[in-house]
């Protein structure tokens, strides 16, 4: 098991510039997500990691040892890819025991060992059976059986759970972080999906256009985005942003919006007139009869715990609330929107970067919650 | 637009049963979604209708005809399939006129310039219609993909997953502007995924599927709140519904055939001091998750292995390796086979 850091990290295709210039550390036995879109770059910096791809510049550190240009099969960093590509002809046990198999290693050991990844995985009672007859859930377990075999210094996986039914890859999340609980073992995992990142990473780094725009812990990234490309990114539905010019004063709790007085966490450095954008999470709206800022019902999506009611503001944007399924709200009505004051985020529109507000200096365990709550 | 009726069909491949004896009555403008399982016969349906597959046995009927036995080109049905194929040398404009330059069909260029204009406005597509359909990022070419079968305005729209290829957050978006696409054309759609939430959101009726078989035909709080089945409770809902066996609440009051409660997270509340008259159950806490706006609970009733999750509200959470009252306000029952036993 061992620490990667990351320095200086770039890369670019002749004239594309897929990572640029990022530094991170992965901590020992830490499950690191590389989180963003289809082309941010999350896959090349894993690739290069793995040895799969050669940085531009920059160094990569493995338990302390510069691999940078060191070939893959010298990393002792296992693989696991969103296609698993399995051996058809051999058995689970087989598939399980290859990377041993070619390694060399004494038949005693390469059997204790897979009958051990086989435990830690709970598929022993798979072993003997064709790899061409298994469901994908299990086809997957095998894959990355082969992996945690090896007993590498660290995982990195691509998407392992993209190929996956939905309702199954829920259940896969629940495993995978089972696993990592188990092994212990530093994991780096490339997804797009910002759910899985959520209920998975101990850190998670989201990039955007081959940069890092935001690295914590996934409650942080989720309550204090750093701009709003991550408060975007992150929940479902994704972060209101309601449009507004304004000057503010230094400790301002509140901003005018279309004749409405919206609440704000106090500001921390005075702002000049400029377009800001005022940034607030569905689940932090309530629907009034008759005060706050006024809007009308376009559409209402019903999600069995809850309902997503979006709506059209008197100045024009397109605002998203989730609220309680017995909260009345049908296409045409003209409601008034609420806002938590407390956890609201501020942009500045230009730049797209939070502004400092009251809301930083809370610690983050406490922010969102009454009582303090423990990520699992 | 017009109305799909799907009449006893049955469709066996070999010694499966893909499709049985389906029974499905769509009004014109009703958005249909079969939800299921990989294999449960969701595609097949789909093909069915379509004429790319012939039934064993009963009828399909669009607006009041019996096409079972009809071409699928003279079927007036659309099909948009789960991976977008454009004609990679064709602009946006031409991909979208292309359906309607069929020799089956003669339409004027004016008229297919105004219908192309108002489907690329609709998709908000408008200033990407010059593009070359291979400039196009994956949720643009799957929106002219969608364009494609809306130019057409056939009877019936049929549409197999064509979301599920997508990054996860275009996928949200282009859910919500397919809805709003289909109230404001007010087309008939049969709409196949496995995803809930695309079920639950898109739907007027939602039918689950299960081996061939349709369990259950409903509203979509029919179908969450009120499921026929095991089967029907477990596939919609995010956590999903919680399934406990019977022992495990023993002092629960229910009918003896009962073997399986079905508790949905959010049914379970933290009792505290003032609510802890309504305690019905106690339960440890093992860890609590973070999933964005949501937490989880995750608990273990005492004695058993079983767990338990359960919604909590910032305000009333617990801590790991507490031991808490819990009040689970409301349960489904089943019994062995799966079915629901009601009230």
């Amino acid at each position: 098991m061992a620490e990667i850091r990351i320095q200086n990290l770039h890369k670019a295709f002749a004239e594309f510039t897929a990572v640029k210039d990022s530094s991170f550390t992965v901590n020992d036995g830490e499950f690191f997500c590389l989180l963003g879109p289809s082309g941010c770059g999350k896959t090349t910096t894993l690739r290069m990691i793995a040895g799969l791809e050669l940085p531009t510049s920059g160094q990569i550190f493995l338990g302390g040892e510069d691999v940078t240009f060191k070939r893959a099969s010298a990393r002792d960093i296992a693989f696991v890819f969103q296609m698993f590509a399995l051996y058809p002809h051999m058995t689970v046990r087989q598939n399980i025991a290859f990377p041993l198999v070619s390694q060399g290693m004494a038949k005693s050991e390469i059997t204790q060992r897979v009958a051990q990844a086989a435990n830690t995985l709970h598929i022993t009672g798979l072993l003997d059976k064709s790899v061409s007859g298994l469901t994908s859930g299990d086809r997957q377990r095998v894959a990355l059986g082969r992996a945690i075999v090896r007993q590498p210094m660290a995982f990195m996986m691509d998407e392992p759970l993209g190929a996956l039914d939905a309702e199954f890859r829920e259940l896969m999340c629940e495993e995978l972080r089972g696993l990592h609980d188990r092994l212990g073992a530093t994991t780096v995992y490339v997804t797009h999906d910002q759910r899985e990142a959520m209920s998975m990473a101990d850190k998670i780094a989201i990039m955007n256009q081959g940069v890092i725009e935001q690295l914590g812990a996934p409650q942080e990234i989720y309550e204090r985005p750093a701009s709003v490309f991550v408060a975007d990114f992150m929940g479902s539905p994704s972060m209101n942003f309601i449009p507004v010019s304004a000057a503010l004063a230094r400790g301002a709790t509140t901003i005018r919006v279309s004749g409405a007085s919206l609440g704000l966490p106090a500001v921390s450095d005075a702002v000049t007139e400029r377009p800001l954008l005022y940034g607030v999470r569905p689940e932090h709206i309530q629907l009034s009869a008759d005060t706050g800022l006024r809007a009308e019902v376009v559409g209402v999506d019903y999600l069995g715990n809850c309902q997503i009611v979006t709506l059209t503001t008197a100045v024009g944007s397109t605002v998203r609330a989730k609220v309680d399924v017995r909260s009345p709200a049908q296409r045409g009505d003209q409601v008034g929107l609420v806002f938590d004051a407390a956890q609201v985020s501020l942009f500045d529109a230009a730049s797209g970067r939070a502004l400092r507000t009251a809301r930083d200096d809370i610690p983050v365990s406490l922010i969102g919650t009454r009582g303090g709550a423990a990520h699992g | 637009m017009a109305d799909l009726k799907i009449a006893a069909v049955s469709k066996h491949f070999g010694q499966t049963a893909a499709v049985r004896d389906l029974n499905i009555d769509m009004a014109s403008g009703e958005f249909v979604v079969l939800l299921g399982p990989s294999g449960a016969g969701k595609t097949t349906t789909l093909r069915l209708v379509a004429g790319l597959e012939t039934p064993d046995s009963g009828q399909v009927w669009i607006n009041g005809r019996d096409v079972t036995q009809v071409a699928p080109a003279l079927r007036d049905v659309t099909f948009v399939f789960q991976q977008y194929s454009l004609y990679p040398h064709l602009s946006v404009y031409d991909n979208l006129a292309f359906p309607l330059r069929s020799p089956l069909r003669k339409t004027s260029e004016d008229d297919i310039r105004a219908k192309v204009t108002e489907v690329a406005r609709m998709l908000r597509m408008e200033d990407k219609l010059q593009n070359p359909a291979t400039r196009l990022s994956g949720g643009q070419m799957q929106r002219v993909a969608i364009g494609r079968a809306l130019v057409r305005d056939p009877a019936v729209y049929l549409m197999d997953e064509p979301l599920s290829s997508l990054d996860a957050k275009l996928r949200n978006d282009l859910r919500l502007e397919l809805k709003r696409i289909q109230q404001d054309t007010q087309a008939t759609m049969l709409y196949v995924t496995h995803d809930q939430v695309e079920a639950l959101t898109l739907a007027t009726r939602i039918g689950v599927l299960d081996h061939g078989q349709l369990v259950q035909l409903g509203t979509p709080q029919q179908v969450y709140e009120d499921p026929a089945s095991v089967a029907v409770a477990s596939r919609l809902g995010s956590p999903r519904i919680n399934l406990l066996p019977r022992a495990a609440l023993a002092h629960l009051q229910v009918p003896e055939t009962v073997t399986t409660l079905g508790v949905r997270a959010e049914h379970i509340q933290v009792c505290h001091p003032d609510t802890l008259a309504q305690a019905n159950a106690q339960a440890r806490v093992e860890r609590i998750e973070r999933l964005s706006d949501q937490y989880l609970l995750h608990l273990s009733l005492p004695g058993s292995e079983q767990g338990l999750i359960a919604s909590a509200h910032p305000g009333e959470l617990a801590r790991p390796g507490e031991d808490i009252h819990i009040h689970i306000a409301h349960s489904l029952w089943f019994d062995a086979g799966g079915q629901r036993v009601r009230h």
